[in-house]
């Protein structure tokens, strides 16, 4: 089936929104009545919106059954520090409580007063934070009072209690404050500083408890509830929950020394202080000060000093993917700087990487990443926008590359398929010449505007390719291959061939950018 | 007894295969989720009351729709919004084209509409989110400070290319990818 017209789209959403009158009605009654097609469309469109509201409602139900479960969960403050069995009963009457505490302080900070909560009722402070995200964007503020739950995604939080014991907290994790020498820790991991004046400071986990004496120790509490402790100076006290009613005593855990505590034991096992001292963070570091290098062009003047067009033009890129287009001619007839409309056209040859087929004729243009900081390891990003994309025939193909030299590179972009007109987005890794597995996304059609950006995020190399005219945009990525590992002097550009075809077509790039993000010293 | 069992099973089952077309039917008539939800129960209720008469060789969703618009027609009707109703002829047409979109492409249309909501740009993904789920179209315009009809149009312009979206994955999966 073909697109759906324009002119019963626009009633078609008239309808849909409500904004239909009469007159509207009548002339869709009419449409509708005399073409099928119209209704094949017709009744698609509507069972888009009704699909959209059905999520809509779906995702809206899911919504309040979560809330309502974090409220079920939410403890009912202070006094719950023994672990009591309660009755259902007694437990929805605390989390109506919890709830109308709740309700109180919003319509408190609502009415402009003070909050309720008093600074004495505070008893811990989050005092330093990297990279948090916290459920619900609920980051903590001056409301870390007793029974206070702190669910941490990802990041590290440091949180100083009144006693003056610290945590580093690491998400993902999820921990109840309960007095201000002590927490809760549901799941996650934590690293404890324990100044002597705070002797006593404890951490319960779902099967237990660990009391410092004055010391610096890690717990890590897994899905089944059973905590590893670790103790990095000093000495800590391991408690089962049964063993603490059954006043038997504590399992005393020393220096550079681990032990697990499970439902009803605690048993010390055998500690890896590198490995125990590696899993745990214990510290804040600043990350590195990030300072992105960026490269653009507009095409909309010649520069000299660069890559010529057929007019000697200078065109702004500067290198040639090495072990391509050696036999260009100097002003390369491929290409021609069209300053007026601010865009480069870019003729195509029949090349191609895989396999290496004559590389020599192949257009490959772009920069050298040294040349803005590249050393190996930094990230970096390069993005073209296409207008008005020609039909390449099968095989024929355009798009980015990335990587040292024509036989050792990562390209992606689209790919002509069978059907005239019609690319397939991909991404490929190109080794000793032969293109190795390549990904595969969407669709994309001749005539439709682009922007292609590669980037490469740590190990990972992504291809999105957004497409203007439609306004969709899909990612696709691979884990960086072990042959680019090490490799420091690479090239990326922008790349057109009429692979395995004589019809040449031209590309019109309008705009060119490179970033890559260098580490300040 | 058994027979009753075996009736009402004969009906789940039908209306199991077609709820789905059934309610899509309902909801493209009525445009509100909530009144689609009151017509499909009435619907539903006449269906079963009247599967007894039901002629096993035709249609069940073409009688399940058909026996839906006299009930869409008399509930416009009865909030006056009867103007806005399509003609007889014209919704039998509809109905046909409603019986065509079988349960299986709904499926596919279903999941394909998920993978291009996930391709939105995250601003209009937020919109839809909005629109569609928590707050309307009216209030979502009195937060952004905007007008309504700039949020309707906002969402026109990303229904569209949903729609196109899900068209292009269509078609993918009838010719697949020719590879090299």
């Amino acid at each position: 089936m073909s697109e759906m017209p324009e002119d019963l789209l626009d009633m078609a959403d008239d309808y849909l929104s409500g904004v239909m009158d009469e007159g509207g009605l009548s002339k869709l009654e009419a449409r509708l009545r005399a073409d099928p097609e119209a209704r094949w469309h017709f009744v698609r469109y509507c069972r888009l919106d009704t699909d959209l509201h059905l999520e809509g409602r779906a995702r809206k139900a899911g919504l309040r059954a979560m809330k309502a479960i974090d409220q079920l969960q939410q403890p009912p403050a202070p006094a719950i520090q023994k672990r009591h069995k309660r009755r259902g009963w007694i437990w929805g009457i605390a989390a109506a409580a919890v709830i109308l505490l709740a309700i109180g302080v919003y319509l408190w900070s609502l009415g402009g007063g003070r909050s309720p909560l008093e600074p004495h009722d505070r008893i811990a402070w989050l005092v330093n934070a990297q990279d948090c995200q916290w459920a619900d964007h609920q980051a903590p503020s001056g409301d870390m009072r007793a029974g206070k739950m702190l669910r941490l995604r990802q990041g590290l939080a440091e949180i100083r209690f009144g006693s003056d014991a610290s945590i580093l907290l690491e998400g993902p994790a999820n921990l109840e404050l309960l007095t201000n020498n002590s927490a809760r820790l549901l799941d996650g991991k934590l690293t404890a500083k324990v100044p002597a004046s705070a002797k006593g400071f404890q951490i319960t986990s779902p099967h237990g408890k660990v009391v410092d004496l004055g010391t610096e120790f890690a717990i890590s509490v897994g899905p089944d509830g059973n905590a590893d402790v670790y103790v990095f100076a000093g000495k800590v006290e391991a408690y089962s929950s049964l063993r603490e009613n059954s006043k038997a005593p504590p399992v005393s855990v020393g220096a550079k020394q681990a032990a697990r505590i499970e439902a009803g034991q605690v048993t010390l096992i055998p500690a890896k202080p590198g490995v125990d001292v590696k899993q745990f963070i214990r510290e804040i570091v600043p990350s590195p000060k990030i300072v992105p290098r960026v490269f653009t062009l507009d095409f909309r003047q010649p520069i000299s000093d660069t890559l010529l067009d057929s007019t000697g033009l200078g065109i702004g890129l500067t290198h040639r993917l090495p072990g391509t287009g050696k036999k260009l001619k100097t002003q390369d007839d491929n290409l021609r700087l069209e300053t007026a409309d601010g865009r480069l056209a870019i003729t195509t040859t029949d090349s191609d990487l895989n396999t290496s087929k004559l590389l020599d004729w192949g257009e490959y243009l772009g920069i050298r990443l040294a040349d803005l900081g590249f050393t190996g390891k930094e990230d970096f990003a390069i993005t073209v926008v296409l207008h008005n994309i020609p039909e390449l025939p099968k095989v024929g193909q355009f798009g980015l590359y990335a990587g040292p030299h024509s036989k050792e590179n990562i390209r992606g972009g689209l790919l002509s398929m069978g059907i005239r007109g019609q690319y397939k987005q991909f991404l490929v890794q190109n080794h000793k010449g032969k293109d190795i597995g390549p990904h595969r996304g969407d669709l994309v059609l001749a005539g439709e505007d682009l922007r292609l950006t590669l980037r490469r995020d740590g190990s990972d190399y992504l291809l999105t390719v957004e497409n203007i005219t439609t306004g969709m945009m899909t990612t696709i990525s691979l884990r960086q291959p072990e042959f680019l590992e090490g490799e420091n002097d690479f090239y990326v550009g922008f790349f057109g061939a009429n692979t395995q075809s004589k019809e040449r077509r031209t590309l019109l790039l309008k705009e060119f950018k490179v970033t890559v993000w260098t580490v300040a010293q | 007894m058994n027979d009753d069992l075996d009736h009402k099973a004969e009906f789940a089952e039908c209306l199991r295969r077609h709820q789905s077309q059934l309610f899509g039917y309902v909801h493209s008539l009525v445009r509100d989720l909530n009144d689609a939800d009151d017509l499909f129960q009435q619907t539903t209720v006449i269906l079963w009351n009247k599967f007894g008469d039901f002629d096993r060789q035709r249609s069940f969703i073409a009688w399940a729709c058909g026996v839906a618009r006299f009930e869409v027609a008399n509930f416009l009707r009865a909030r006056g919004r009867q103007r806005l109703y399509f003609t007889d002829e014209l919704n039998l047409l509809l109905i046909d084209a409603h019986v065509e979109l079988m349960p299986d492409e709904l499926d596919d249309r279903k999941t394909a509409l998920a993978n291009c909501v996930q391709k939105l740009r995250e601003r209009d993904r937020q919109l839809v989110d909005d629109c569609y789920g928590d707050c309307g179209v009216n209030t979502v315009a009195e937060r952004e400070g905007r007008s309504p009809q700039s949020v309707h149009n906002s969402l026109r312009r990303i229904r569209r290319s949903l729609y196109e979206c899900i068209r292009r994955t269509m078609v993918q999966s009838v010719h697949p990818e020719i590879t090299r």
